[in-house]
């Protein structure tokens, strides 16, 4: 299965990667991913270079003073500190670069979490279409729509504490993966009534093999849209628990930064270190979204531009 | 008939999410680390005490008769009593609910139509200016966090500008030095102006992108083109013709982004402490209140489910090719 779905990609590349060059959207998408990946990687040898006082979580610049305008140790940019600092003196551009990596870790893992649940279960409950088992997955993913999941996670945290961050990332993929599911449920419900898939059935292929090696090859592509709303909704709903004050107090994310940025209310004194991780979020959201749009054009011929 | 069996179905299964919010709860707190007694039993209590205490809270009995009592509490709405106010929770929550309903209804309903009428007219200029500086700005604020929005709103509006006030409901001042109802009810809007916004930017620009993409597809069916054909005004073939057919999508997504905007709903009253039921669930959660924190994420849910059948309904009527069965 994982060798044909590698050569799909390949055709698929060869015959789309000039398509999505050509799509504006797209492009700017993968520009500002590659600007954000770039900082992600940068993180660590900033901090190597720079220094333990400038690492995200625990550093703190001793020879600041306090500033007479936030009364606290939080600076304006300067050259020591190309984004000022926080109000216990750490360095905010040190925190933005950790949190750049942060979101990478929470979307991508939650994303590919949420697309093989969501493959599976979507291959299932479309291959036995009208069946028990169809029914009783579809029933699942419509309860699940309906639970709003982020006052779930702060009852969660209200019973056991604050969520650790690997905790935060499973809780997520089991409320992600329905959109997926769906995707992949319309499409194997029309494929698996194709003579190639009949044909397979008639020389003796199992299920098994009928779903995977035949169907699930030619309807993963499809579902890159889902994949790249759940990348940038998880990276929006870490944010939201965090500043709130719910997330990983060991883990200094753009959400936790904004938190607290508001805990000590330096929100309307400290512009330079509220602004970044808001601007962060929204921009690398932006980004996946740009390029998952691009992508459905191109796998979903509908909405391609008539020349 | 159809149509009441369908709606009989819906009900059915709203029943069914309710059922498994309650189990969800129910275990949560069961797997709670502790005892949920330590607060409340001092350790010098002899045990005959404690025994009797744990009678009194039915924790003696088996987890099977707990879970039912629990869903028999539940579905009575007998929530138990708030650690903080020593009310029952059903009491405290009873005067939040409005508030947000205040906040969530104007907000969905604003956002829905905003996003509808935006949407179609995008996809009908197709490719000009317009269409391109709307979709990036809209694609911008769809995935700004809304308690990001929301703060800058607060900076920019309430502490620069100074227009409005930056938290809360109403002006303790102006109501304990009477005030006539129609100065209440300005200074409520007043406070409500913020929120509303940011909660309705929360989804309004989802729903303009969604009504694009399900505008442009529509566009291209035969029927539009034979009313362009037809000399008909551009007006008529857009609104009556095209929109038509690609609004049930954009509802359709409603349904699916409600549980987001009650999420939205809870960080949008926490940052303008707007007492409603969201604001609550995040003080009592700082406060470990469980039987409040517990109480109100019962009533989102409940919100949840009730919207998403009205919609749904509201659905059915609007497309007459759905099926009931």
């Amino acid at each position: 299965m994982i060798k044909d779905l590698i050569s799909e990609f390949k055709e698929l590349w060869k015959e789309n990667w000039p398509r999505f060059k050509a799509s504006k959207f797209g492009s700017i998408g993968v520009i500002i991913l590659f600007m954000f990946l770039f900082l992600a990687i940068f993180g660590p040898i900033y901090v190597g270079i720079m220094g333990p006082s400038y690492s995200p979580v625990s550093g703190m610049d001793l020879s600041l003073e306090i500033n007479p305008e936030t009364n606290s140790y939080a600076w304006p940019p300067s050259w020591d500190h190309p984004m000022g600092t926080d109000s216990k003196g750490s360095d905010v551009f040190s925190q933005f670069l950790n949190g750049s990596y942060l979101a990478f870790v929470i979307g991508i893992s939650i994303a590919i979490g949420a697309a093989i649940f969501g493959t599976i279960f979507g291959l299932i409950s479309g291959y036995w279409g009208g069946t028990w088992k169809d029914s009783l997955i579809m029933r699942t993913v419509d309860v699940l729509f309906c639970i709003p999941f982020l006052p779930l996670l702060i009852v969660i945290s209200a019973v056991i504490g604050a969520l650790k961050l690997s905790v935060f990332i499973v809780i997520m993929i089991f409320f992600s993966w329905m959109g997926v599911c769906r995707v992949i449920r319309a499409q194997t419900l029309s494929l698996r009534t194709r003579p190639y898939v009949d044909s397979a059935r008639v020389t003796g292929a199992s299920n098994f093999r009928i779903i995977f090696r035949h169907i699930a090859p030619n309807v993963i592509p499809l579902s890159f849209f889902e994949l790249s709303m759940i990348v940038g909704g998880a990276i929006i709903m870490e944010s939201s628990l965090s500043f709130l004050g719910f997330g990983d107090p060991t883990q200094m994310s753009w959400g936790m930064m904004m938190n607290f940025c508001r805990a000590q209310s330096h929100m309307f004194k400290a512009l330079w270190w509220f602004l970044p991780p808001g601007l962060g979020i929204t921009l690398i959201a932006t980004a996946f979204y740009l390029i998952g749009r691009s992508l459905d054009e191109i796998v979903n011929p509908r909405l391609r531009e008539r020349k | 008939m159809g149509m009441t069996k369908y709606l009989f179905r819906r009900v059915i299964e709203g029943v069914i999410t309710l059922f498994i919010v309650i189990t969800i709860t129910f275990f949560l707190f069961r797997i709670m680390p502790g005892d949920p007694l330590s607060t409340i039993m001092d350790p010098k209590m002899t045990p005959e005490v404690k025994a009797a205490i744990r009678h009194s809270y039915g924790l003696d009995k088996s987890i099977l008769v707990q879970y039912g009592l629990y869903i028999k509490n539940m579905l009575t709405l007998n929530l138990g009593d708030s650690f903080y106010y020593s009310r029952p929770v059903t009491e405290v929550l009873a005067r939040r609910i409005p508030n947000t309903l205040l906040l969530f209804t104007p907000a969905t309903v604003l956002a829905a139509v905003l996003g509808i009428m935006l949407g179609r007219i995008i996809a009908w200029r197709r490719n000009s200016k317009l269409e391109y500086s709307l979709t990036l700005v809209g694609l911008f604020f769809y995935m700004m966090p809304f308690f990001f929005f929301g703060l800058i709103l607060i900076y920019v509006f309430a502490f620069k500008l100074g227009l409005f006030p930056t938290s809360g409901m109403i002006d303790y001042e102006l109501w304990t030095f009477g005030a006539t109802a129609s100065e209440k009810i300005i200074d409520i809007l007043h406070h409500l102006i913020l929120p509303l916004i940011t909660l309705t930017m929360a989804s309004f620009c989802g729903m303009m992108l969604l009504m694009r993409t399900s505008m442009v597809e529509t566009l291209r069916e035969d029927y539009v083109e034979a009313a362009r054909a037809r000399g008909l005004p551009d007006k008529v073939v857009r609104n009556r013709y095209a929109a038509r057919n690609a609004e049930l999508p954009v509802v359709t997504a409603l349904i699916l982004s409600i549980s987001l905007s009650i999420g939205g709903g809870v960080i949008t009253e926490t940052i303008f402490s707007w007492p409603g039921v969201g604001w609550e669930l995040f003080t009592a959660t700082v406060g470990r209140d469980y039987p409040l924190a517990q109480g109100c994420f019962f009533i989102l849910a409940l919100i949840t489910i009730v919207a998403v059948i009205v919609i749904d309904i509201a659905y059915a009527y609007l497309d007459p090719r759905i099926s009931y069965d």
